[in-house]
């Protein structure tokens, strides 16, 4: 069996899981709950600093998924659907008032890895500092750096989650990059 | 090209060899540089929340979902129900306000003396259904009770009640 027919397979299982969820299958729900709670949940993080309101934002995410399950045609629309409601659940959470981001030196752990527990505790202590630092930034450039540089996504999907231009994507995450630069400097941590 | 110029195209992802060559010749700009690159590390290193996050996610997500469905069945049973109590109300009461009108009582009596009785029917029967002739024509007359109605038949052909 060749890539593209395996590509095509897994796409139609996935599309078996979403069209079984739409007939109100919930093992397929939490199928699909288990395949995007990291997209939803770390994107909430690092949206709103705190990792219990990072779930009570990522419960509401899925909510509204299974709310507008009728309205996804394919598995491929589900992603960006996704990022765009956990963008504006985590806004509306801020609006609310949700509490200021903080470090996250009481919740977070360090992922672990090959490498030793120096390097590891480095690791951790510059994920801290990052966190802090996207603290700090403004709310736009805040999601754009994080869907782009720690969601992966590219600059036109960033831009279409966010419903703006390019142009304007760029421009926010080249700021926001020049903003973590000048607090790194002014803290010494070049 | 400025070190400011040039910090501002390197957070912008840019690559030139008039960037390059301003970056291999200023050492702030390299540092800027690698620090750029450092933050982006830590920033692709921050893909995983911890892995108990899921778990209550996923459960409440399920809960809230399961009740989301009972609470969007309701309002259709609810309104169901009201359809059915409906149209029970109109197949059972509708017989109840059907009036009820009594069979009138139907007797026949003679005309009074000296009364004149012309068949005028008589011709344009003829015309229109012949058949019919040998029927004696009838003439209801409606009472002040209603229960009561008079009725005269007349022989067509001789014009005698």
């Amino acid at each position: 069996m060749t890539e593209d027919e395996l590509a095509g397979l897994a796409e139609s299982q996935k599309t078996g899981v979403l069209q079984r969820a739409k007939a109100g299958d919930e093992a397929a729900f939490r199928e699909l709950i288990d395949v995007y709670q990291r997209q939803v949940i770390n994107t909430a993080w690092r949206m709103l600093g705190r990792l219990d309101d990072a779930q009570d934002a990522g419960q509401e995410v899925f909510l509204r998924l299974f709310r507008s399950l009728r309205k996804l045609t394919s598995e491929d629309a589900i992603r960006p659907w996704l990022y765009r409601v956990t963008v504006n659940v985590c806004r509306s959470a801020r609006k609310r008032g949700v509490r200021e981001p903080v470090a996250m030196e009481e919740t977070y752990d360090p992922p672990s890895g090959d490498c030793g527990p120096e390097e590891a505790a480095e690791t951790a202590q510059r994920m801290r500092w990052m966190m802090r630092a996207l603290a700090r930034l403004p709310e736009k450039e805040r999601t754009a750096l994080v869907l782009r540089e720690i969601e992966g996504l590219s600059t036109k999907e960033v831009a279409e989650i966010l419903d703006s231009s390019e142009t304007t994507v760029r421009s926010q995450i080249s700021v926001a990059r020049t903003k973590l630069r000048k607090m790194a400097s002014a803290e010494g941590r070049e | 090209m400025t070190c400011e110029d040039c910090r501002a195209w390197l957070a912008l992802d840019e690559d030139s060899a008039e960037l390059a060559d301003h970056v291999k010749g200023c050492e702030e700009c390299r540092r800027f540089e690698a620090g750029l690159a450092a933050d982006r590390a830590v920033l692709a290193a921050m893909r995983e929340p911890p892995a108990d996050a899921y778990a209550a996610v996923r459960a409440r997500a399920l809960a809230e979902a399961r009740r989301g469905r009972t609470r969007r069945v309701w309002p259709w049973v609810a309104a169901a129900a009201c359809v059915l109590a409906a149209v029970a109300g109109v197949v059972f009461r509708a017989p109840l306000r059907e009036p009820v009108r009594p069979e009138p009582v139907l007797f026949a009596v003679n005309p009074p003396v000296g009364w004149n009785v012309v068949p005028v029917a008589k011709r344009r029967a003829r015309r229109k259904a012949p058949a019919v002739l040998s029927e004696p024509l009838r003439i209801e007359i409606q009472t002040a009770d209603p229960n009561v109605v008079v009725i005269w038949l007349v022989d067509r052909e001789k014009g005698t009640s």
